[in-house]
């Protein structure tokens, strides 16, 4: 061995102090320095001790504290007031509109040979209003801003090819907000194709609803269409019609409608012809042509489709939720039985064996050469939020100060039920009481003042309305990598049975389907994610063309994929079931550079109220799963793994060994074990169900009700919160398009959101980018006046607040 | 493999989430974690107790001017604090070697040949002179003896912040305390 010379010895002292050593510890091994090592490292640590004393220290942070806080809460008003008065943007934005369809306007007259064919076609409003009905959820908060931007953005892209249309708002939650988009501009549509592929393009952002009176032309209305009654019309975005003139009903999304009705004369004249180059392409009218569910006297396709299986029926034990009269579900036509390829699987609920899953943990995180990030979860609280008649509360945002240090922020799930982590944030650590503070939508908030030492299971209730509809955002979150391939295609059969049933659900759920599916770097595509649909039969196509490859080592880049699933996916509001089913074998890379953080994002999916059911293919490791079980735990999602037959290559059966999910219990003995098995898909599906049916069962949950506090001061209730901003942190370049290959057998869907916009005019995507991106160019070029004076009065301020 | 179980990411990592939320509670929370050492640093750097209160301030007011902008810290915290501290200092101060010298007139670079390897320095030297031998030493060799010895940052960590590789860090601060304890030397026998 190389002998080690001063230089080195120094150096490896240093670290060693800064380790927590001695400078005699790191002297005696190296005596033939010692001398001269001991006069550099007490040279250093001179240093250390030379700082100023802690006093000194306390007395300038309690001094500069005031002058912190004041800033933030002057920054916060300065941020909020432009929000509400500044005019400035959305003018700019309108008079770059109002120029970009002159342009259009002078180029389309100069082309145009014809308006015969324009004679043809429908005038299409499109009405944009923000997502309303989930009240103060934040995301959309952030998105008011952006209203006029949007507003540029749709006008930008319907100005390829167009003819009279108005663009208007309604709607909005705020009158601020609505008169950032009250500038109507009349531009001309010639495509209604353009105006799908707009509102397509723009699903990822807004829930994209057509109104009952939009009619495509060309489709049969139902009073005079071939089809006959049971037909409804809708778009290729479509989701449940919302009537915009029901009193106390605030619009959703962005919204279609047809102000000068169709003509059903004009329906039957042109069945197919003269217009039926508006229409989508006929892949999209059939995906999207739907059917009323089946009445409920019909027998349930369900029975029949588990009848032709191998495995037992599926259960109808569990209570289902029912809708109010007149909601009506999207689903597809009569769907084809779909025979299952049997999986069995287990499942552990960690938070309800509670001590069990604790020792796992010590156990695990005692042994050695593992890779995984902890989060503290030791002395859980479950916080259940109910409403005056004990019905759980979901989506409700609840909060938890220590002292005035936000701590913990998450959303009820159907349940009503959320966890608090004390342990998990060095600032709530042993505090003697918590404020807990509530809220639903945008009604007020409520506080409530938590005493861990009482207990850790509460009850809180909060004066609410409940929901009146039931929705549904399931997300497959799908390892897509070599190692899945022996499995994979049952999985998707699998899938494809679950979706289909999920769509056949009594109680007319309104369901939307997403996937994403992940490898790892180097492969052709890190993660590939479809936005969520209402159309299964879309959603099917996707999965059906996901294919098993690449991968090489062990751990994929699930870290990227849960980041995508979360940040990048239109999830809907606060009164939404929100499920992610993470299909995979392997755990997260933990040493890439510029990744995310499966820890941190599980926190985030806590946030928006996701619910996490991982699902253990074969071959997963200790690491993967103390991962898999974190994320479940601490999103109250359930772990599941597949099971086999024991020294079997693969059958379906009880045993998963290989996992410290102990024993399965043995129906045929009646021995009690860890776990029960089932088949997979009626798991999935009773996972499912339960969720919804607990929407609608009174909390049975025992726990300390806690009562609200009468008087609890909220300064500014509706700037308080912090904002959720999902597209905070930017995606990182890795993330490849798609690269189809004979591989992966042909083409690959293309997700609605990154659709191609291309009109009749053969204008394209890159020019409308354009002209959005020079509309927003000016805007934003101008903007940075307002910013810099905002920038100095907040200086002002603080100068004058501190003088 | 190694044992990488760390301990809790809920510190660092869930401050820069919530401050990416523009949480105003997180701005908070950094105050209250991170004031002491950045306090520490500038305190060491500049010597004067409001000048350094009104760097560290600025640090935060910086701090909460960039949320939701580009310049917002996104990975790491600390190291984007002391870099935003390390930088006002030198707005204040100019370039690291316009750093004031104090009351010493002459830079006195080279440690005495003849030092008494026996002279234990805790005993004969006090921190008042310490820290103004600090003040005397080059901006780098100051800074990485601050980040260092001082806050106990790692190798790469103050390579980062400084700009340098951490082999230049090795070297920096083997002279940079061969120096101190020179200067330190040299005021006691004088």
């Amino acid at each position: 061995m190389a002998q080690i010379d001063l230089f080195d010895a120094f150096n490896d002292c240093v670290d060693r102090m800064n380790a927590g050593e001695s400078i005699d510890d790191c002297l005696r091994d190296y005596p033939e320095y010692a001398a001269r090592l001991r006069q550099l490292l007490e040279a250093g640590e001179l240093v250390f001790r030379a700082q100023v004393p802690g006093a000194e220290v306390a007395d300038e942070q309690t001094q500069v504290r005031a002058r912190v806080v004041q800033a933030m809460q002057s920054r916060q008003k300065i941020v909020d007031m432009p929000r509400r008065r500044n005019w400035f943007i959305p003018l700019v934005a309108v008079a770059s509109l109002v120029l970009v369809i002159g342009v259009a306007s002078v180029v389309m007259l100069a082309t145009r040979t014809s308006q015969a064919d324009i004679a043809a076609t429908q005038t299409v409003s499109y009405i944009i209003a923000l997502n309303s009905t989930d009240g103060g959820e934040d995301r959309f908060r952030g998105t008011q801003t952006a209203a006029a931007e949007f507003a540029t953005n749709i006008a930008a892209t319907v100005a390829v090819g167009v003819n009279p249309t108005v663009i208007g708002a309604t709607g909005m939650p705020t009158l601020a907000a609505r008169e950032q988009l009250t500038p109507a501009t009349v531009v001309t549509i010639e495509s209604l194709e353009v105006v799908q592929q707009t509102a397509t393009a723009l699903s990822h952002l807004f829930v994209v609803t057509p109104s009952p009176d939009f009619v495509l032309p060309g489709t049969p209305t139902p009073a005079l269409g071939p089809i006959g009654a049971s037909m409804t019309p809708v778009l290729p975005f479509a989701g449940t019609p919302t009537p915009l003139s029901t009193p106390g009903v605030v619009p959703t999304s962005v919204v279609l409608m047809s102000p000068v009705p169709f003509t059903p004369a004009a329906a039957m004249a042109t069945p197919t012809g003269s217009v039926s180059h508006m229409t989508p392409e006929p892949t999209s009218v059939a995906a999207v042509t739907t059917h009323e569910p089946p009445p409920s006297s019909t027998p349930n396709p369900t029975a029949t489709m588990t009848a032709t299986a191998t495995g037992t029926p599926l259960s109808s034990s569990t209570p289902l939720p029912t809708l109010p009269p007149g909601t009506q579900s999207v689903s597809s036509s009569a769907p084809t039985p779909i025979e299952v390829i049997p999986l069995n699987a287990g499942e552990i609920d960690d938070n309800a064996e509670w001590d069990t899953y604790l020792t796992y943990r010590n156990s695990f995180l005692s042994q050695y050469g593992y890779s995984v990030h902890d989060v503290n979860v030791t002395g859980r609280h479950i916080i259940t939020v109910v409403d005056s008649e004990g019905y759980p509360v979901p989506g409700a945002r609840v909060r938890v100060l220590a002292g005035s240090t936000l701590v913990s922020t998450s959303r009820t799930y159907a349940t009503g039920q959320t966890l608090f982590f004390p342990n998990a944030n060095p600032a709530a650590q042993g505090a003697q009481s918590y404020r807990v503070i509530v809220q639903k939508g945008n009604s007020p908030e409520v506080a409530y003042e938590l005493n861990p030492s009482l207990g850790s299971s509460w009850i809180l209730t909060l004066p609410t309305v409940r929901a009146n509809a039931v929705k549904l955002d399931v997300l497959f979150l799908l390892d897509a990598t070599g190692s899945m391939g022996d499995e994979i295609a049952q999985l998707q059969n699998n899938l494809l049975a679950i979706s289909q049933q999920i769509a056949l659900l009594p109680g007319n759920v309104d369901v939307r389907y997403g996937l994403v599916t992940y490898r790892d770097r180097g492969d052709a595509y890190v993660t590939q994610s479809f936005d969520f649909t209402t159309d299964v039969g879309v959603f099917q196509a996707q999965l059906s063309n996901v294919r098993a490859n690449g991968g090489g080592d062990t751990p994929e880049s699930l870290n990227e994929a849960l980041y995508v699933a979360l940040y990048t996916l239109g999830w809907r509001g606060d009164d939404t079931v929100k499920l992610v089913f993470l299909v995979a074998d392997a755990p997260p890379h933990l040493d890439y550079p510029n990744d995310h953080d499966y820890a941190r994002d599980m926190v985030v999916a806590a946030e928006q109220g996701i619910k996490i059911h991982p699902i253990a293919s074969s071959g997963l490791s200790p690491d993967g799963e103390f991962i898999f079980r974190q994320i479940a735990q601490y999103t109250m999602g359930h772990f599941l793994f597949l099971t086999y037959q024991q020294g079997s290559s693969g059958a379906p059966g009880a045993d998963r060994s290989d996992l410290s999910v102990g024993e399965p219990s043995d129906p045929s003995t009646q021995t009690e074990g860890d776990y029960t098995v089932e088949r997979l898909d009626e798991l999935v599906l009773r996972l499912i169900t339960d969720e919804l049916s607990a929407l609608n069962r009174p909390v049975s949950q025992s726990g300390i009700t806690l009562e609200a506090l009468a008087l609890y001061p909220l300064p500014e209730p509706s700037t308080s919160g912090p904002f959720w901003l999902p597209t905070a942190t930017p995606l990182p370049t890795i993330t490849k398009t798609p690269t189809p290959t004979a591989m992966d057998g042909g083409s690959l869907p293309r997700p609605a959101s990154t659709a191609s916009v291309t009109g009749d005019s053969g204008l394209t995507l890159p020019f409308i980018l354009t002209v959005v991106g020079l509309s927003m160019f000016l805007g934003y070029s101008l903007r940075p006046r307002s910013a810099e004076k905002r920038k100095n009065d907040s200086k002002k301020r603080i100068r004058v607040d501190r003088d | 493999m190694f044992l990488i179980v760390l301990p809790d990411v809920s510190t660092e990592s869930h401050l820069l989430v919530r401050l990416q939320r523009r949480d105003p509670d997180a701005v908070i929370a950094v105050y209250e974690q991170y004031f002491p050492p950045l306090y520490q640093y500038v305190r060491l750097k500049v010597g004067d107790k409001a000048i350094a209160q009104d760097i560290v301030s600025e640090v935060f007011l910086r701090l909460i001017e960039s949320l939701g902008k580009p310049s917002a810290p996104r990975d790491h915290l600390r190291a984007w604090l002391f870099t935003v501290a390390r930088n006002a200092i030198y707005r204040t101060y100019g370039e690291p070697d316009q750093l004031p010298l104090d009351d010493v007139e002459e830079w006195m670079p080279a440690p005495p040949e003849d030092s008494n390897p026996e002279i234990r320095l805790s005993e004969v030297v006090d921190l008042d002179r310490v820290r103004r031998a600090l003040r005397m030493l080059a901006a780098e060799h100051q800074e990485v003896l601050i980040l260092r010895f001082g806050q106990r940052l790692s190798l790469q960590e103050t390579a980062d912040l400084m700009g340098k590789s951490v082999s230049a860090i090795k070297s920096l601060q083997f002279r940079a305390v061969d120096t101190l304890r020179g200067i330190l030397l040299e005021a006691e026998v004088s």
